[in-house]
């Protein structure tokens, strides 16, 4: 009987202990609604969620580097002039991991919002970031700005009162995609090849009302799940069809198994257009061989892109050049853009906020109208400030293994484009 | 009455007291920490609660029922997809999500029961993920729910972080409860004679197709309604989060670090877990490595789980389920 007793009485010191610990943590809520008491604030802390290991963690590449460039920026002369606290508070970044899951996204970025009290949450990459992340702040009141999501999904979760996005809308890819084809010489034939994922199934939707518009007919095997091992049957069915365009959107691994087996198959079309899979130029050399020459996919930002950033002065080419001399690797196109503009957004929106009250920030990101890194950019009225894309085309390069080049501009005409080379249907059969 | 068994009386009168006291003294204190708590706080709780939820169904269906099954995320999924559909598509009320979830899930259970109960052991376990995976396969491919689009839950936005954890709270304590009686009633003393030897159980006369069907009836039924509030605090469902193994993972590690065939083993193992995962999160990359690390030690240096060792050395048995013959 002692003993039980025993432990009765230490599981409930246990358990005090552990309540009284975690008293230490987190503000509590009065403190998240207020941004902290006045005379107390000594930084201004950024909550980033982003995909830094699983299938997405190739697109957080460069966030510590792009991270570690802002920083030194905004902090140089001591930070961001608050006139609430009459003084400079300097920015700090605080990273989590979502592991590509949107559970453990929206687990860090409540984390972020209730034990840190952060003042801003930052999220990028993909619907399964940006969406648990948005709902988190807007459930929490606290301000938060998205990077690299497609608009379309994300606005579902909407209207938003707290999210801002720097994204891009599917018509603009897809636009830009049309465009690219255009500039072949083909029988206008589309096979699909989109699995079953938020993207898949939103780009085949949305191409089934643009490609007829534009002369192409389509050819849809329909929607398969992700990691499928044998596109046999598909491939049947595009080659059957004698499709001379194949357009999808899959991940690296994904897509590579199902271009082997195109080749295998003897059937490899004309153009073949590949979204996600093929960002950036290490991703088309892990294809083997030769297979990435020729193939077409979306370009979020590239070093020929006409723009200055607002916050390191830098062109597009100053700044992919950066990161290759300090790297001693091809620039991450796609990363390094979103991520600085990011950076330049956040910027122009705190040195506007005369205190940091959550909603003060909010504003001030809404009213954010600028040039930067992707041009002149302000937010529509669903909260997206909508960021270029265009379509390119990976070549053999000069100094890297791969090179890409713009093709298409689709809604961005100031954006300089050359006309496709290869066919890589025209070199393999 | 003997001196010698007035004694016993007065002593077990005694814990029973105790035990009485000490566990209002913790409803009072977890019932009511979100009014003086942090919101931190509330929102550790809040998940130790689900998932001890989610891990005191499994280790009841795996540690008292012989049922392993590693496909538990169907009825999670089940429950997340019922309050996104309802409340996003129809704009119906959260309690239609969870009515219709539970009745969907319980009758998603009724179905698979028919085959998979046919299969025994590791075919058993092998067939509820088989069946799990089939369901993510599935939903990603059904255009009733959006494909693998999945939903933002708006609905969530606006509930008050004290009644999920009221929710969740009271699911959390309501399967300590669940299995305690059940453990308690006559099923209970079936469900353990069918997982130390189900032929002989069968032999004395017990009902091994019905035992394990009511078990598993009333695991799927929790898991869908705890499936709900773990979705609800997420606002946001697609196929890929919702049928992850990752959620029967969770519950495998809580209830092997806990102490697996303890009713306190998914408690402890659930609070190590959100712990950990909350301690974890800055260790991007290595998290996962750490956890099996952690888990791996805790195997070799307990193996029976934190629970079992300590009911081992020191004859613990907070939540006792022994039948004591009435004289």
């Amino acid at each position: 009987m002692k003993k039980r007793t025993r432990f009765f009485a230490f599981f409930l010191a246990f358990l005090i202990v552990i309540l009284a610990s975690f008293s230490g943590c987190g503000n509590g809520e009065g403190d998240i609604a207020t941004g902290g008491e006045a005379g107390e604030k000594s930084e201004i802390v950024i909550g980033y969620v982003g995909p830094f290991t699983g299938p997405l963690s190739v697109f957080t590449v460069a966030f510590d580097w792009v991270t570690e460039k802002a920083l030194e920026e905004i902090n140089a002369d001591g930070g961001i002039y608050i006139e609430a606290y009459d003084k400079k508070l300097p920015v700090r970044v605080i990273k989590g991991d979502s592991e590509s899951n949107a559970t453990k996204a929206s687990e860090i970025a409540s984390k972020f919002v209730l034990d840190h009290n952060v003042d801003i949450l930052a999220a990028s990459w993909t619907p399964e970031t940006s969406a648990p992340v948005s709902a988190v702040a807007e459930r929490y009141s606290k301000p938060c700005l998205i990077s690299n999501s497609p608009a379309d999904s994300w606005l579902e979760g909407g209207p938003f009162k707290w999210s801002y996005g720097l994204m891009f809308y599917v018509e603009s890819m897809m636009a830009s995609y049309i465009d690219g084809l255009d500039k072949l010489d083909t029988n206008k034939k589309v096979g699909f090849l989109f699995d079953s994922e938020v993207d898949g199934v939103t780009f085949s939707a949305l191409l089934k009302k643009m490609l007829p518009e534009r002369g192409y007919e389509i050819v849809d095997p329909g929607r398969f799940a992700m990691a499928t091992t044998d596109y046999t049957n598909i491939i049947t069915q595009l080659k059957e069809a004698e499709c001379d365009i194949v357009m999808g959107n899959q991940i690296l691994p994904d897509f590579t198994t199902a271009w082997q087996q195109f080749k295998q198959l003897s059937y490899v079309p004309k153009a073949m257009v590949i979204g996600k899979a093929i960002a950036y130029g290490s991703d088309v050399v892990a294809l083997g061989g030769d297979l990435g020459v020729g193939l077409i996919t979306e370009i979020h930002w590239d070093r020929s892109f006409p723009y200055t950033s607002s916050l390191l002065g830098l062109s597009c080419e100053e700044f992919a050049s950066l990161w290759e001399s300090e790297n001693n690797s091809q620039y991450p196109a796609t990363s390094l853009g979103y991520d600085l503009a990011l950076f330049e957004v956040l910027d122009i929106a705190l040195n506007n906020c005369k205190d940091l009250e959550s909603a003060t920030i909010r504003d001030q990101i809404a009213a954010v109208s600028y040039e930067g890194i992707y041009g002149k950019l302000s937010f529509d009225e669903n909260n997206v400030m909508n960021i270029p894309i265009v379509a390119g085309q990976w070549l053999e390069g000069e100094t890297w293994d791969y090179e890409p080049i713009v093709i298409g501009p689709g809604n961005f005409p100031i954006i300089p484009a050359q006309d496709p080379i290869i066919l890589p249907g025209t070199t393999r059969q | 009455m003997s001196i010698i068994e007035a004694k016993l009386n007065g002593i077990a009168s005694q814990t029973g007291k105790v035990k009485i006291i000490v566990a209002a003294i913790i409803l009072i204190i977890m019932g009511t920490l979100p009014f003086w708590g942090s919101g931190y706080m509330t929102n550790v709780f809040l998940l130790i609660f689900l998932y001890m939820s989610i891990g005191m169904m499994w280790n009841l269906l795996s540690g008292y029922a012989g049922l392993t099954s590693l496909g538990q995320q169907a009825f999670i999924g089940i429950g997340g997809y019922s309050v996104a559909v309802l409340t996003q598509v129809y704009g119906l009320s959260l309690i239609w999500g969870f009515a219709v979830g539970s009745v969907v899930g319980v009758v998603f259970a009724l179905v698979i029961s028919m085959p998979i109960f046919k299969m025994n052991g590791a075919y058993f376990t092998i067939g509820t993920w088989i069946i799990a995976e089939a369901l993510y396969i599935f939903f990603v491919k059904w255009e009733f729910v959006n494909y693998g689009i999945g939903y933002p839950i708006t609905a969530a936005y606006g509930i008050p972080m004290w009644g999920l954890y009221l929710a969740s709270f009271i699911v959390g304590i309501g399967s300590i409860v669940i299995v305690t009686l059940l453990l308690k009633s006559r099923l209970g003393l079936t469900l353990m004679a069918m997982r130390d030897d189900s032929g002989a159980a069968e032999v004395r006369g017990v009902k091994l197709y019905r035992t394990k069907l009511i078990c598993y009836l009333i695991a799927a039924f929790w898991v869908t309604i705890t499936g709900c509030l773990l979705f609800l605090n997420q606002a946001y469902i697609v196929p890929s989060s919702a049928f992850t193994i990752d959620w029967t993972i969770a519950c495998v590690f809580i209830v092997i670090i806990g102490g697996i065939g303890t009713i306190e083993g998914p408690i402890v193992g659930a609070v190590i877990y959100v712990f950990l995962r909350q301690i974890l999160y800055g260790f991007p990359g290595i998290s996962n490595i750490i956890l099996g690390i952690i888990a791996i030690i805790i195997i070799i240096v307990a193996p029976k789980g934190i629970m079992g060792y300590l009911n081992n050395k020191f004859n613990l048995d907070i939540f006792s389920i022994r039948r004591r013959i009435k004289r």
